[in-house]
């Protein structure tokens, strides 16, 4: 304990002296159990852009999108409450509950946390067209 | 400067506001203590601060969404509201839960009772100043929360209980490390409880403060710890029986006086019986599917209490057939335990608020309707008294 | 003289801020975290000057704006008149009636701003503030006139020629253990008992006031800490370099504060105003009138035990 305690204390001068405060100790990777719930990602192969994980997810973090020419499915993390109710229905299994859990950003005017897996597919031209909303919790 | 006047034995008399923003409150409520020199001689309350209309948006999402919005109610009884939520719709609905997916909402319930009575002790500390002993059981309720992470994902929020059964399943592995990490949590707690019950300066703050008898225990409506300290021996577990808890044999913990001292006593109590419950309960988790499929819910209406950290919470859920519930009602624990704060806070000093405020544990978060009560009259308010607009 | 004035004021100013950096990794490290960087102090210090000065609509800003200025000013004063490193300090003038009046400037400029700041909270915290300084200040007081007493006279620098604790142990123990409540740590943090008064007098204080506020009283845990090392471990035995003595001096005053200030905070909880009177006006008061009777009735009984060069 004295010697961690000296440690410690040493690094806390040199940390202090060379002005480094205020961001965290250490961006160590932390392990998390299998089961862990981060942030879900799309597997832009195998999505059919069917829209079911819009349909379910709880917060409304899931927007499907169609225009004439494409169809585009965005998760927005920022919004997301992590309940894998979009991994769970997704009838490809195109969704998976990633182990990403750090989705703070430094940059407060970064598309990060707000475009992210985003899926873009071409519509061809016999497809019906849907109206151009975003899902909503309804 | 809102002094008052000068009493009789020339201690000032102020008006105090504590809330809805202040150090000793995890969660916003005003309470405007009248107080001489250092001693409280009337209290007004305030709730209402954490509304979220949270009954309106449940009849506004479909069933599936619900689950995930009643968790959100609160953090640290976050099974206890799906797991009554999800009991109601399938009472409704008649629908039969494997008997795995009842234990394992058993381990879940189990579980967060754990957590949530470190987090009390922890409270409890700050309260008094005793910030050391803080650090330490909100230390070792980071394992309860590692635990409920490799269960199910996530530390609150867990996300595990569905209507017909759970999500997540338990497998041998878990099963195992859960079971080493309960046996580190036995050791634990009866650190913890030396740590609170023999210390000198825990006693000397809390012996006799806040204390409420049998009878307005029972008369006030208090339930869950708060009233077990006075006395009363009602569980809901015991009394209704709902998941696992039929297979098991739970006695209520009780204690005497109702202060807080008392009340230390009984959370730290249910604390080891809840570590022995869920060794026992993954010790005799059956095999078998965790879910059922159903239909469709037809109309109809239940209404059922579960014991949460807290007490006893009721649900009262109401469908109509459609995708959407007719009505959702929730009386969470605190909000019948709010009435008990009036005894216990007449006649105590200042030093002593932050303390009682917590030794009954709310969690105002849960409750969300407004009630005045004036201190010093014995009061309750009635559902008649808000209609007709007496108060 | 100029130049002694300007380097004692610097290095109490640096050892107060360093000395609370150090109570706080202690206090951190006892409750099994890491605590924050040993400079911290001195950028809450920084950051707060910085910020904007707001006075409340109080009845008398004078005084709301005057009791952050006192509790400096009077503490800065006493950096020059306590011996920090030799026998004599920085404007080689110490007289121990005065330094004990100073150090109880802070305080009352607690109490002052607290009553100013019309908020019933600030209210409650001076008049836990009154209770605290005349419980405290009672056992301290009697213990520092037992040793001036002892030495013959009232100059600091005469009475830190001798570690009294080899002749007068009984008052050194009712002089340190006053030290938790003049630093204003657990068990004696009422005035400023976060989870019941939220800060009590510092609560409508801001900015530049709120630093100076503070300072004032991060002096005075420093000033009281080296004041009873330099007057019962006497900092004139060490005739080393003025540079040793210093660093021997403060050496003392860390470990003073990290067993009886930061070990104290870890381990305890706050207590009642009422019980605080008791406290301190029992037993330590009890120690140091012990002392004071021994002394006066000239049995020099730790001459008798150990056989020590004492007066």
């Amino acid at each position: 304990m004295a010697s961690g305690f000296l440690k410690d204390l040493l690094r806390s001068f040199t940390v202090g002296i060379a002005g480094k405060t205020g961001t965290a100790r250490s961006a160590a990777e932390l392990e998390v159990p299998p089961a862990y719930r981060g942030t879900p990602i799309i597997d832009p192969e195998k999505c059919i852009l069917c829209g079911r994980c819009g349909k379910v997810c709880p917060a409304g973090a899931i927007a499907l999108r169609t225009t004439p020419t494409e169809k585009t499915v965005r998760i927005f993390v920022g919004h997301c409450v992590f309940c894998s109710e979009c991994a769970m229905i997704c009838p490809v299994s195109a969704i998976t509950m990633s182990k990403v859990w750090n989705t703070v950003v430094t940059d407060r005017l970064s598309r990060d946390t707000m475009n992210e897996r985003e899926i873009k597919r071409p519509r061809s031209k016999d497809e019906k067209a849907s109206s151009d909303r975003p899902s909503a919790s309804r | 400067m809102t002094v008052a006047g000068v009493n009789e034995r020339g201690f000032a008399k102020l008006k105090v506001p504590i809330g809805p923003s202040h150090p000793a409150l995890e969660e916003p409520a005003r309470f405007l203590f009248e107080v001489e020199g250092e001693k409280v001689v009337d209290v007004d309350y305030e709730i209402g601060f954490n509304h979220r209309s949270i009954e309106r948006l449940c009849q506004e999402r479909p069933f599936s969404k619900i689950v995930y919005l009643v968790e959100r109610i609160c953090g640290i009884c976050s099974h206890a509201h799906p797991l009554n939520h999800v009991e109601r719709v399938e009472d409704i609905a008649d629908i039969k839960v494997p008997e795995r997916a009842k234990y394992i909402r058993t381990i879940y319930a189990e579980l967060e009772r754990i957590h949530s009575h470190m987090l009390w002790a922890g409270i409890a500390g700050e309260e008094i100043g005793y910030h050391t002993l803080f650090m330490y059981t909100w230390r070792e309720r980071e394992k309860v929360l590692d635990l409920f992470e490799m269960l199910s994902g996530n530390r609150v929020m867990h996300g595990c209980n569905t209507i017909g059964g759970v999500k997540w399943n338990i497998s041998e592995e878990q099963a195992r490390s859960a079971q080493s990490a309960l046996s580190y949590l036995d050791t634990t707690a009866d650190k913890i409880a030396k740590a609170v019950l023999k210390d000198g300066s825990i006693a000397e703050r809390g012996k006799g403060i806040g204390g409420l008898s049998k009878e307005d225990a029972i008369r006030l409506g208090a339930v869950g710890p708060n009233a077990r300290a006075s006395g009363v021996p009602e569980d809901t577990r015991v009394m209704c029986k709902y998941a696992a808890y039929g297979d098991f044999d739970l006695e209520p913990q009780i204690a005497n006086d109702g202060d807080v001292v008392a009340q230390a006593l009984v959370r730290l109590a249910e604390l080891k019986q809840s570590i022995h419950l869920t060794k026992d309960l993954f010790a005799a988790l059956p095999e078998g599917p965790i879910k059922v499929e159903y239909d469709e819910i037809p109309p109809g209406r239940s209404v059922g209490r579960v014991e949460a950290p807290r007490g006893e919470l009721i649900h009262y859920v109401e469908t109509n057939g459609s995708r959407f519930f007719e009505r959702i009602k929730i009386r969470a624990p605190t909000l019948a335990n709010i009435p008990s704060y009036v005894p216990k806070f007449l006649g105590c000093q200042v030093a002593d608020i932050p303390i009682i405020a917590a030794s009954i544990d709310p969690c105002f978060s849960c409750t969300d309707r407004v009630t005045i009560i004036k201190g010093g009259k014995r009061t309750v308010v009635s559902g008649r008294d808000l209609k007709t607009g007496r108060i | 003289m100029i130049a002694s004035i300007i380097i004692a004021l610097v290095y109490a100013f640096v050892a107060a801020l360093l000395l609370q950096g150090i109570r706080r990794i202690v206090v951190a490290h006892s409750q099994f975290r890491k605590g924050p960087s040993i400079f911290q102090t001195f950028y809450d210090f920084f950051k707060l000057m910085g910020k904007e000065s707001l006075t409340p609509n109080v009845t008398s800003p004078l005084l709301f704006n005057l009791a952050p200025i006192l509790s400096t000013a009077s503490m800065l004063v006493a950096a020059l008149i306590i011996p920090l490193a030799a026998t004599t300090s920085a404007v080689g003038a110490g007289d121990m009636i005065l330094v004990i009046y100073l150090l109880a400037i802070p305080p009352i400029a607690l109490i002052l701003g607290g009553s100013a700041s019309g908020s019933p909270y600030g209210a409650i915290g001076a008049a836990r503030e009154v209770a605290l300084l005349i419980a405290y200040e009672t056992p301290f007081i009697i213990a520092m006139v037992t040793v001036a007493l002892a030495a013959g006279s009232f100059q600091l620098g005469t009475i830190s020629a001798t570690a009294w604790v080899t002749v007068l142990p009984l008052a050194a123990i009712a002089a340190i253990w006053t030290l938790p409540a003049a630093a204003a740590v657990q068990p004696f943090d009422i005035a400023e008992a976060e989870t019941e008064i939220v800060s009590g007098p510092y609560v409508e204080y801001s900015g530049p006031n709120l630093a100076l506020l503070q300072l004032g009283q991060w002096l005075k845990t420093f000033l009281y800490a080296s004041l009873i090392a330099a007057v019962f471990f006497g900092t004139a035995i060490y005739h080393y370099e003025p540079i040793v003595n210093l660093i021997i001096q403060f050496a003392i005053i860390a470990v003073l504060v990290t067993a009886f200030i930061a070990f104290w905070q870890a381990t305890t909880a706050r207590t009642r105003v009422t019980r605080v009177l008791r406290y301190y006006w029992t037993i330590p008061t009890a120690l140091a009138v012990v002392d004071l009777i021994l002394y006066l009735a000239g049995v020099r009984y730790m001459h008798f035990l150990f056989g020590w060069a004492g007066v």
